[in-house]
């Protein structure tokens, strides 16, 4: 399920927006982006949801530069990584 | 190190190596975060990434046996217009069409067909990430 951003007016902070939603991928209009670093530093969220696809079918309508992200780098409890 | 070399912060308490990638194609462009992956041949974009910025991976000719943890499958390759990380754009970047478990919290793995334009210095002792093109 993907849940519309209610705020999309307001510009926050990118990190801000991650510890909103943790547990989320978050779609991301993104405002103010450092092309030196290649980082997004605020945005406006434009939807979330706990899957990435739908939000890639949205990013794919977004005219701005968008941003796909999870809430957190953190992995789920009992979980490692080796790709 | 070269003059020109960029410094981020390492997080050696992190799972993985965090990393912004800006993707072009013909449709757009999307900033995705990925895991830097030096144990990667490819950079690998999930399906429905390369669909937002325009490209059908099930239209490429171009594949390759794709050695994952425990299984060898043939997956499209998708050359991007373009790729950027840590402020360095590559043109005409190849990629690994994979999806990533659904457990992981990236979207891709920046691999070393990207890292090898770049001098790249792991500091973990000091908690930073050199970069120099």
């Amino acid at each position: 399920m993907v849940s519309t951003a209610m705020t999309m007016s307001r510009n926050q902070r990118i990190e801000r927006l991650r510890r909103a939603f943790p547990n989320e991928w978050l779609l991301i209009q993104v405002d103010r982006f450092d092309p030196h670093t290649t980082t997004p530093l605020t945005g406006r969220l434009l939807a979330h949801s706990k899957r990435p696809e739908p939000l890639e079918k949205q990013a794919a309508r977004t005219k701005e530069l968008a941003y796909l992200v999870f809430g957190s780098d953190t992995l789920p409890k009992g979980y490692a990584i080796a790709f | 190190m070269p003059s020109r070399s960029k410094v981020f912060s390492l997080d050696p308490n992190k799972s993985l190596i965090p990393v912004e990638v800006l993707l072009e194609g013909p449709k757009g462009r999307l900033l995705v975060h990925m895991a830097l992956d030096t144990g990667a041949t490819y950079t690998i974009v999930p399906v429905g990434t390369l669909r937002a910025i325009g490209y059908d991976p099930t239209a490429s000719a171009a594949r390759v046996e794709f050695i994952a943890a425990g299984s060898v499958e043939r997956k499209p390759v998708i050359t991007v217009r373009a790729a950027q990380a840590f402020g360095v754009r590559i043109p005409r970047l190849p990629v690994v069409c994979h999806d990533l478990p659904p457990q992981s919290p990236v979207r891709g793995l920046l691999g070393l067909n990207f890292l090898k334009h770049l001098s790249l210095h792991l500091d973990f002792p000091h908690r930073l990430l050199r970069i120099a093109k």
